[in-house]
């Protein structure tokens, strides 16, 4: 008769076993410890129902149908209990998983988000540099620009100058002045020492 | 032997003399030629005074024509000799400037060179020269350029 008791027991605290584990869904852990946590509840519930039973069947030596009834029921009422708890745990953990989910993931978006900011600072700086470069090798090549202009204007302005000038002075300087001039140039020169 | 190369002031005239006098060597051995009219359609009155100058000198006579043919290479060596003076002026010189550059020398240094006479309007005046591998400008460009006074 017991064994046809712990067997019945059995039968039932098993499927509510693997409907925890099937229920849990969570990670291997969790479910390595609530499935120690549920099978030892279960055996002290099945201990218990065990001593129950035992004592009722010394206490009682013609066991009838409403014994068997009473002690259907006790188990049942047992097993409700049973599932009430596993369920408020599961839930409980639930909870507490949740909650460390949201703190992890807020934990690394704050994580992500410092280092997107590191990275987002560390590129403007590389642009900042690289465009300083850039900014002063276009201002070397400006000025170079500009002088180089500025060397052809002066240049044009010079022979324009010349030309003018040339121009005003051949008309000007008349025959006399000229042998004057050219004279001048050789006692310049003879004084210089040229023809020696 | 002093001035008689005065015919030869510049470079263009030693290379029209020297023409002439190839001209009149090159005559020589044609004896049908009458030596005198040759050099009389030649050269210029002062270049045949140049001639009958050197001819005196050295007691030749330029109607021979072994004598002529000594006084036209002596010449041609005495022009050929003569150094050079590079000179460059504003204006296309006139007859007189080139004797008051020529003269100017003969007087001041007592020698004979041939001018070397390049012309550059853009001098202005003045004149630039160049001998024995120096240069110097006088010209009036430079005193503008250089802001000195005229």
């Amino acid at each position: 008769m017991n064994q046809y008791i712990l067997l019945t027991i059995e039968l039932i605290a098993l499927p509510i076993i693997a409907f925890i584990f099937w229920k849990s869904g969570k990670g291997r852990q969790q479910l390595i410890k609530q499935e120690k946590q549920t099978r030892q509840q279960a055996q002290d519930i099945i201990s218990r129902a065990g001593q129950q039973a035992t004592a009722a069947m010394i206490n009682t030596e013609n066991l009838t149908g409403q014994s068997i009834n009473i002690l259907t029921n006790h188990l049942k009422d047992s097993m409700t209990d049973l599932l009430k708890n596993i369920e408020a745990q599961f839930a409980k953990e639930k909870e507490e998983s949740l909650q460390s989910l949201k703190e992890l993931s807020r934990q690394q978006i704050e994580k992500f988000s410092q280092e997107l900011i590191k990275a987002t600072v560390e590129a403007k700086q590389a642009v900042d540099s690289q465009g300083k470069l850039q900014f002063n090798k276009i201002q070397k090549e400006l000025d170079l620009y500009k002088k180089q202009k500025m060397e052809k204007v002066d240049a044009e302005i010079k022979t324009l100058v010349n030309k003018i000038a040339a121009e005003v002075l051949n008309k000007s300087i008349s025959l006399k002045d000229h042998e004057k001039l050219i004279l001048q140039s050789l006692e310049q020169a003879g004084k210089e020492g040229l023809f020696r | 032997m002093n001035q008689i190369l005065h015919v030869a002031r510049t470079s263009r005239e030693r290379v029209e003399i020297m023409e002439k006098l190839a001209d009149l060597s090159s005559s020589l051995f044609n004896l049908k030629t009458r030596l005198n009219k040759k050099i009389d359609s030649l050269l210029s009155l002062k270049q045949k005074n140049t001639l009958r100058e050197l001819a005196r000198q050295q007691n030749l006579s330029v109607t021979n024509r072994s004598n002529l043919a000594k006084l036209l290479n002596l010449l041609k060596e005495k022009l050929a000799d003569l150094p050079e003076i590079n000179i460059t002026l504003a204006i296309e010189p006139t007859n007189e400037i080139i004797d008051l550059i020529y003269n100017f020398y003969i007087e001041k240094y007592h020698k004979e060179v041939i001018w070397n006479i390049t012309v550059d309007s853009t001098i202005i005046g003045g004149a630039i020269f160049g001998y024995s591998g120096e240069f110097k400008d006088y010209s009036l460009k430079k005193r503008v350029l250089n802001h000195e006074s005229i």
